[in-house]
Parts: structure tokens; sequence; C-alpha cells
């Protein structure tokens, strides 16, 4: 199966300027990671309406607080790592009075596979879901990055978007293939369930068709949005009785345990695929830490099938 | 220059520059009518007048018509100028006093209150209120208490502002109560942003105020901190943030009263030279004693029409409100009832 290469922030970085030209209200906050985050394109387009807050996190997100306040519609981006700083001040200002700010983190999971462990964040899900109000969203490719941004702009509240950094495989054709709230089921079938955001929606994809050769007829459902979780979503689990969740995150506090909490009374198993509790590395290539850290798509099939026996 | 005159040359003076040739005797008869003065307590006071080559007139045998001198035309002028100010100055006074007993009320009946706190910038909060009438409906002004654990202050004032019932105040920080122990927005819109959580205000109030700024709006913003509340690396985030952006429309007040949790400001972590501090990071600092609300109110009137840079005002302050009789060296602190009476038999004394 061969998907077509594409890349997280540059799917961002054009919404975010298509966006600009139709939305007055909207401005973008950059704590001087601009070139990287893509927001720099807004930047350039809308000097006005774009300020470089300097390295400062914290402040960065009250003065989000504050343009919210005033009317505008503020995005802070930056590495979902750096953005943790803040969040304190996400909780307690962001989310305790429902402020319209859309944070929009990317650099995810292994995405920044060169800088190593203190830029690779697999807690940042945890962390924001756990915050009342919170609405988490983990976008699989660019077209859903695209449009999951779009309409979390046009929702009202706090809401978190995790992207990654470049890497992405190509699976939806439009932005508006996916729909905030709503999970996407892309392959039916009845022995069990993939649930899977980000990136590893393309590898359960693949994981789908080598499971196919086995034998093994399994649903693939992409959860973009982890927060508000769709009710649907647990139906869809109860039916096959059999999930595996997949996630470039720590299987502490992540999609995998969203999920099992609303299971848990419904005595559905579930096996979560994921980070396990360690930090990341330096790697020049993002593919050979994948592996190492049994999220690559051999690794995978290989989980799933000694889970279904 | 208001303080020099009492009521009676003030009005006097101001009659006089609207009088058309009138003699001092019926001028001063129409006068005492109009305003129910006694007739002699204005002759006396317009004898002062006299002395001070401030008005001039004649004598029974000699009449003439009573007049300004040049330098009492001068002065005239300056006292009309200023009159609001007095109006603004003197109507603080009464409502930091209100407050005042209200906050000591608040803190006996939720008998966990942050009272020395809530009284250390109780007059701040009062002459916030006063100049700028924040947060009010159709207010173009933005209060943030940064320093939440004052909020008996916030809301005493907003009682006084008839926001919330004098009743209501007792409910602070019970079961079911729209007074949150820290303010909150979402229970109290007045409140305009939430706190509680030290250090953060003053980001927030740079984000309104450069809002305000990009659109062109009006408007001042005030965020309340607490000295202690420094320690904050993002305290310093914000202040670099409103003198880089220039804003002109942001004024931060520290409640300067040398004490936070568990001691002195300057043995836990000094803040001195706290001054020097504000300044080199590009901020325009004024102190005043914080505990005069008469100061405030003209400090914080003088910056609302004169402001071209960020201003801090570091407000001298004690936790005691400078009520004499209550401690200034606590954190928590209930009044009995014998305490409370006593204090505010002191709060009568300072205002009068
Ligand atoms: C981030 C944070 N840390 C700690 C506290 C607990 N706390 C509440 S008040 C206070 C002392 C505040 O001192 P200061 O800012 O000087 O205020 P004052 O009461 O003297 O006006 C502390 C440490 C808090 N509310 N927020
Ligand atoms: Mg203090």
């Amino acid at each position: 199966m061969k998907l077509k290469v594409e890349s997280y922030r540059d799917a961002f970085g054009q919404k975010l300027v298509e966006l600009g030209e139709k939305n007055k209200h909207l401005i973008v906050l950059d704590p001087d990671v601009g070139d990287s985050t893509r927001t720099a394109w807004f930047r350039e387009k809308f000097p006005n309406r774009f300020v470089n807050v300097g390295i400062s996190e914290q402040d960065m997100v009250g003065i989000a607080a504050g343009l919210s306040i005033e009317g505008f519609t503020p995005i802070v981006a930056t590495f979902s790592m750096f953005i943790l700083r803040a969040w304190e001040q996400i909780r307690n200002t962001l989310a305790r009075d429902n402020l319209n700010v859309k944070i929009v983190a990317s650099h995810g999971g292994l995405s920044d596979f060169g800088d190593g462990s203190s830029h690779q964040c697999f807690e940042d899900i945890a962390l924001m879901r756990v915050i009342p109000e919170m609405k988490t969203i983990v976008p699989a490719d660019a077209q859903s990055t695209k449009g999951l941004f779009e309409q979390a702009i046009r929702t009202k509240g706090p809401t978190y978007i995790r992207i990654g950094r470049d890497f992405c495989l190509k699976i939806y054709e439009n932005e508006d293939d996916v729909v905030l709230g709503k999970v996407n089921v892309l392959e039916e079938g009845d022995d069990l369930t993939l649930v899977a955001c980000g990136l590893m929606v393309p590898f359960a994809l693949m994981v789908h068709k080598m499971l196919l050769k086995s034998g093994v007829k399994s649903s693939i459902v992409d959860a973009h949005t982890i927060k508000p979780l769709d009710s649907r979503l647990i139906s869809i689990c109860r039916r096959t009785g059999r999930v595996v969740t997949i996630e470039e995150h720590s299987v502490i506090g992540g999609l995998g345990s969203a999920l099992c909490e609303n299971l848990s009374e419904y005595g559905v198993k579930v096996k979560r695929i994921g980070v396990f509790d360690r930090f990341g590395e330096s790697s020049e290539d993002y593919r050979k830490l994948l592996q190492k850290f049994q999220l690559d798509e051999d690794s995978i099939f290989k989980q799933v099938i000694s889970f279904v026996g | 220059m208001l303080k020099a005159f009492n009521e009676n040359q003030r009005l006097i003076l101001s009659s006089i520059s609207k009088n058309k040739e009138a003699t001092a005797t019926s001028f001063l008869k129409e006068l005492s009518e109009m305003s129910a003065i006694p007739l002699s307590t204005l002759k006396l006071n317009t004898k002062i007048l006299r002395e001070l080559d401030l008005v001039t007139y004649g004598t029974p045998r000699n009449p003439k018509p009573i007049r300004l001198t040049q330098t009492g035309k001068l002065i005239s002028d300056i006292l009309a100028a200023s009159n609001s100010d007095f109006k603004k100055w003197t109507r603080g006074k009464r409502l930091s006093k209100e407050v005042k007993i209200n906050v000591l009320k608040q803190a006996i009946s939720s008998q966990s209150s942050h009272l020395p706190s809530s009284l250390s910038a109780n007059d701040l909060v009062a002459s916030i209120f006063e100049v700028f009438s924040p947060n009010l409906r159709n207010s173009e002004n933005s209060f943030i208490l940064s320093k939440g654990h004052a909020a008996p202050a916030l809301y005493a004032t907003l009682a006084e502002k008839k926001v919330i019932s004098k009743d209501e105040l007792l409910s602070l920080g019970s079961y079911g109560s729209r007074l949150q122990s820290h303010p909150e927005r979402r229970y109290l819109p007045e409140v305009l942003v939430s706190t509680g959580s030290l250090g953060q205000g003053l980001s927030i109030g740079v984000g309104i105020a450069l809002g305000k700024k990009i659109k062109n709006k009006k408007g001042k913003v005030i965020v309340l901190l607490g000295d202690g509340e420094l320690n904050e690396g993002q305290v310093w985030e914000a202040i670099m943030s409103g003198a880089h952006h220039g804003l002109d429309n942001l004024i931060a007040i520290v409640d300067r009263n040398f004490r936070q949790l568990n001691g002195s400001t300057e043995k836990i972590k000094r803040l001195e030279p706290l001054e020097e501090k504000w300044a080199s990071f590009g901020w325009e600092v004024i102190v005043v004693n914080g505990q005069e609300t008469g100061e405030v109110v003209s400090t914080l009137e003088y910056i609302k029409h004169n402001q071209t840079k960020p201003v801090v005002v570091i407000a001298l302050t004690q936790r005691n409100g400078g009520i004499k009789s209550l401690r200034e060296d606590l954190f928590h602190y209930v009044p009995t009832a014998e305490e409370y009476e006593r204090a505010v038999m002191d709060i009568n004394e300072i205002e009068s």
C-alpha cells in the first residue's frame, strides 16, 4: 500500500493563511518558533495580526486570554512539548473561563526525531484531555488537519490540536471528510476494532490489510477527536468485543486510556499500543525510532496478532 | 490646594465669580439662603478670604460690589478645574470606608477570608473603581485582580457599585455562593478574569491592552498585583511585553505591604530596589501611600489623562489597612466581635 507523503505543519500553515483572509478576528501568537510551526506564513501575510511574544509560553497564553476577552480568536502555536510549560495557565484561565483560544501543538510524538527526548512529547494528550472544557484533537493527515482546524475555529471554546512535524500519509481526499466530534470508520470488520489517532491511523490501515491476509477482519476507526469522545465509538467497540488502540503517545492517559475509561463497565477487552512509560531519543530517521518504539506497521501487526491469539 | 480651603470658602469663591456687582451683604445673604449655611459662617469665611487678598468689598458706609482679586480669580479657576477630582476624592474616601467595613463583615461571616490581604488592597480597589468604574456594564475599562485572594475587597466594592447586594456579601465562600473564595468569571461576569493562582494577571492585562490598541479602542487596563506575587517569573515576562508593545493603556498596581505568605518579601526573595527594577524594564514608576485613598485617586486620575507608556503604581500598604487596632503581620486572621467593634471605631477615626 503506497500512500502519498505530506506534511502536517505545512497543511496547518497553509490553512492558517487561508482562514486569515476570511476571518479578521484571527490573531496568531508565537513564542519565537514561527518558522518551525509554519505560522511564519501568516506572519508574512498579516503582520498586524501576528505577535512574536518572545520565548515565554506562559505570558503567551495569558496574552491570548486577554485578546480573546477583547473579541479576537487567538491561535497560539508551538511544539507540543513547550506549550506544556503553560499547562496551569491553560487550565486556570483558558479552560476555567472557557475562552475562545485555539492551541496548535506541532512536533507531537516522535515526529521531532532529530531533537531527542527534550522535544519529543508523549504526555500532552493526557494532560490536555484531563482539563474540563478542553477539546482535544489529533488529526490523522494533512486534509484532516485543515478540516479539523477550520471546524475548531468555528466552534467556541478552548481547543488543543496536536499535529506531527512533517511526515504524514494521505488518507482523506477532502477537508470535510472529517467532522469534529465524530469518529471516522475507515474499514469494517467484525473480529476486532483498531482505534487510532494521528499518524497511527494510516499505519492501522496498513495493519488492516496485513490482518486480512491472516484471516482477521478488523474495523479501523480514526478517533481524531479524543475529547469529547464520540459515543458511537463506544458502540462500535462493544460490537466487536475486542479493541486495540494505537497512538504516538504514552499508553498512560491518552486515547487508549480514554477508551478504557469508557469501556471498562462493558467488559470489552482493550489492548493499548503506544509508548510504554519512557522518554524519547535522537535519531536521524523517524522510521528507525518508530521501529524501536514498536510503532511501525510490522511491530503493530505482531502486537495485534498476539492479542487476538 | 483643595485641602487649603474649607468647603464654605470654596463655595464663596466659586459663587463670586458668577456674581454680578452685588454688595458683600446682599451677596452673602442670598448665598446663605440658597445653601442653608448660616450667614455668620459665610461672613467669617469671607473675611478670611479678604485677609488672604483673594476678594475685595466695601464697608457698610462705603459699599462696593464684592469681587475676586486677580489671585482670587486664579485660585477660583484652579478650584473649578479640580472640583471634579475633588468629588471623586471624597467619594473615593467614603467608598473605601464602606468597603473596609464590609471586608471585615465578610471575614467574620465566612470565618476564613483572607482579611489582611484584602484590607491591604482595600483602598486600592476602591480607588480603581472610583476612577475607572471598570468591568461594569458599558465601561470601557478593564480590571484584573491578579492577587485573587483579596476577593473580599473586590466583592465589597462591587456591592457599593450595586452589582451585588450587601446581604450577598455575607455568603462569601459558602456552598452555592456566587462569591467564590477566589473570584470567578463563570459565577460573576464583573470579575472579568478568574484568578487565584498568582502571577498570571499581568499577562492577561497585556493581552486586553494589546487587543484594545489593535482595535483602536479606548479604555485602560488596570491590574492589581501582590508584592510577593512578583516572585513569579511570568510577571516579569509580562512586564517586558507591556514595555515592548508600548502599552500606554496598561496600569499595574503593586500592593507593596512587604509581606507574602510566610514572611517578609525582603527575607524570602528580595524585591528591592523595586522601583529601579520596573523602571529599567521600561515602565514609568509612581510611588504612593496606598492607604491614602485621596492620594491614590488623584494619582490614578493623573495617569488616566497623562499616560504615555505602561505605568506601575507602587502603593505602600499595610496588611491591617491602616486600622490601628489590627496586627499588620498576619496572613490569615478573623476578628472577634470586640475586635470588629474596635476596628470599626478606628476606621471612622481614620476617615474623619
Ligand atoms: C501560584 C500560586 N502559588 C502560591 C499561592 C498561595 N498563596 C496565596 S497568597 C500567597 C502570598 C501572596 O503574597 P502577596 O502577593 O504579597 O499578597 P498579599 O497577601 O501580601 O497582598 C501565596 C503564596 C497561590 N495562590 N498561587
Ligand atoms: Mg504582600
